[in-house]
């Protein structure tokens, strides 16, 4: 665990509530980003953060973790939307862009949540670890229990197939 | 002379730092006389860009989507901060409160009334009575509501 969230857990666990915003803040924002486009809606995306808080609490007094608490937050926050995701009829497959406004006013940026909403869950799922969360190939494989190999091929098989996508939107 | 296939897969693998110095210097070697190539390295590494910048979420407010069976009730909230309203002191001395100022209020104004609205009145203090297990019933619901958050966190 990283210093600053064991610290924290541990106030935390010995009644310093404040500690436990500090590891909400410190970590809300990747999830909420991470979840948001996983999702294609930023409003599922904050419910799952929050989820992932509330299991977090707990945890008070029988956290065991692996790695670290940022992994463990991650690994629950990805479980939750897969579920969600899962959930959802097939139908719905394609997502829709999860920003829409100013804010992504570059056409590129646009196009590219369309191309990450004609990803099926899995490859969303892992571009998203590795580029946007920035998990290396070594730490996905581990995340994942796969082999690196199996993440490496899949993440070829995913940027081509983005590739191709991007040529067909342009 | 090796398929772009090949050089693509290199091209993936260089992006996660997996290429060997032979295998580098091969690649390099292959986008200068491909542009197909290059092409796909370049689109690659903008859509890799891209990724890392999408914005933040901002707090969702509404876009219309076709995501309606996630559709959950909204508090800005952190969801551990929901639960508690009402404190129970606080809930306890606001029942008594409110319940001593309906009997005075009414109480007060039925001295100048007829019999009949004073016949009223006790109705009414009569009713505030048999509400009075309700709020107490509220106040158990608070009691218990805050033991749950007390629980939670
Ligand atoms: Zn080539």
């Amino acid at each position: 665990m990283e210093d600053r969230d064991r610290l924290d857990w541990r106030l935390f666990e010995e009644g310093d509530q404040t500690a436990f915003d500090r590891i909400f803040q410190r970590h809300r924002r990747h999830l909420l980003k991470y979840c948001s486009y996983m999702t294609g809606n930023s409003a599922v995306g904050e419910d799952v953060v929050q989820e992932t808080f509330m299991r977090l609490l707990e945890q008070k007094g029988s956290l065991t973790i692996r790695s670290s608490l940022k992994d463990w937050l991650f690994i629950c926050a990805r479980n939750h939307s897969l579920n969600l995701l899962a959930k959802r009829r097939r139908m719905e497959q394609s997502l829709p862009p999860v920003i829409n406004n100013d804010d992504c006013r570059s056409e590129m940026k646009w196009l590219l949540q369309e191309v990450l909403g004609k990803l099926n869950n899995d490859e969303r799922d892992l571009i998203l670890m590795r580029e946007q969360q920035q998990y290396s190939i070594i730490e996905m494989a581990t995340l994942l229990g796969i082999s690196r190999e199996a993440v490496r091929v899949r993440l070829f098989r995913i940027r081509k197939k983005m590739y191709e996508l991007g040529k067909r939107y342009r | 002379m090796k398929e772009c296939e090949y050089f693509e897969r290199l091209i993936s693998d260089s992006m996660d730092d997996l290429l060997s110095a032979d295998s580098k210097a091969e690649l390099v070697e292959h986008l200068l006389d491909c542009e197909r190539c290059r092409h796909f390295e370049e689109t690659l590494s903008m859509q890799r860009q891209l990724l890392q910048d999408l914005p933040e979420p901002v707090p969702a407010e509404r876009h219309s989507t076709r995501m309606g069976d996630f559709s959950i009730e909204r508090d800005k909230r952190p969801l551990w901060k929901r639960r508690i309203s009402v404190p129970l002191p606080v809930a306890a001395v606001l029942s008594i409160v409110m319940l001593a100022g309906w009997l005075f209020a009414f109480g007060g104004l039925s001295v100048n009334k007829s019999d009949e609205l004073r016949r009223d009145t006790s109705t009414r203090a009569v009713e505030i009575i048999r509400l009075a297990p309700k709020s107490a019933v509220k106040i158990d619901n608070v009691k218990s509501d805050s033991l749950n958050s007390r629980r939670v966190i």
